[in-house]
């Protein structure tokens, strides 16, 4: 049902975990049966410990992203315009380009990737919005100059927006 | 008729507690009136900024909060090298709090020259803008 209001009008900032997807599966199974503030944090630390991920960061701020858009279209003689997927992508920025940080991120290029996203701050004095984005393919980029960034992005078409990302308010009292 | 305190003044509030909490040995005030009647040096101030809203929507809604982080110390006029000391040492104690603290920094770190406070009373150092989700 929906709600009208202002209670989701907020700005956001994340926080983004990211790591191949055989290494934090198991926790993100856990985490989907009970979305609670243990399950959520022992899916940063499964990423962590695994030696090829972690925390990304520090980002830009702005460059963090998760989208869903439209994606193919066809024309039905009779009902018109029938979109028949979504266009998932994500994007973040890092900033601290030190060498390890790309060696690690160079590592995960090409292979399926879980990303998770946690809300900096907390809404509503106790919640966090926690995004997941589970096993899709992560490609790397980088650009070195006077302040180098290396991104990581991901694209995939997907039936409907909970192939892409789950998305749930975990509490974090 | 009680009005609910908005959360602008609510976090500024925080603010001052959790800073008078960790920096006990400074004073911490949340207005420049306190600060320049108080006698406590050197100090630290946390005053009311900016609330900025979301002009796109109908209904008021505050999206950040700002406040102004400054560091205070009384100076001696008279002397010529203890404006320096002091801004130097300043500088080291507002790096530490925002540090410390994890604050947002949304501007740069600005100097405070010379103000006169009280009859013959001079203060010196240095504000930043910080800034918090609402």
């Amino acid at each position: 049902m929906l709600t009208s209001g202002t209670e989701g009008i907020l700005q956001k900032d994340w926080e983004v975990h990211v790591s191949l997807h055989a290494t934090s599966a198991s926790a993100i199974t856990t985490f989907k049966g009970s979305k609670t503030k243990i399950n959520a944090d022992a899916i940063i630390t499964a990423m962590g410990a695994s030696g090829n991920g972690g925390e990304l960061g520090e980002c830009r701020a702005d460059s963090i992203e998760s989208a869903l858009a439209d994606g193919d279209k066809v024309t039905g003689n009779k009902s018109g315009e029938i979109t028949l997927n979504k266009a998932g992508s994500f994007t973040a920025e890092l900033m601290n380009m030190t060498p390890a940080n790309i060696a690690c991120l160079e590592a995960l290029d090409g292979q399926a990737c879980d990303i998770l996203m946690k809300e900096v701050d907390t809404h509503g004095s106790t919640m966090k919005t926690i995004i997941l984005i589970e096993n899709h393919v992560i490609s790397y980029a980088e650009s070195i100059k006077q302040q180098a960034t290396g991104t990581i992005t991901v694209a995939r078409k997907v039936a409907r927006a909970s192939a892409w990302r789950t998305l749930s308010d975990v509490s974090y009292a | 008729m009680s009005i609910a305190k908005s959360k602008f003044i609510v976090k500024h509030e925080a603010l001052i507690v959790s800073l008078k909490a960790q920096y006990s040995t400074y004073g911490s005030f949340d207005s420049e009136l306190e600060l320049a009647n108080s006698s406590i040096f050197p100090s630290i101030g946390v005053f009311l900024g900016v609330s900025s809203s979301n002009s796109e929507i109908i209904k008021y809604k505050p999206m950040t909060y700002s406040y102004i982080l400054g560091v205070f110390d009384r100076i001696d006029l008279s002397n010529s090298s203890d404006a320096l000391i002091k801004q130097k040492d300043l500088f080291s104690l507002i790096e530490n709090i925002i540090e410390t603290m994890g604050y947002r920094v949304v501007g740069d770190i600005e100097p405070l020259t010379e103000v006169a406070i009280n009859e013959g009373s001079f203060i010196s150092g240095w504000t930043v803008p910080i800034q918090f989700n609402a």
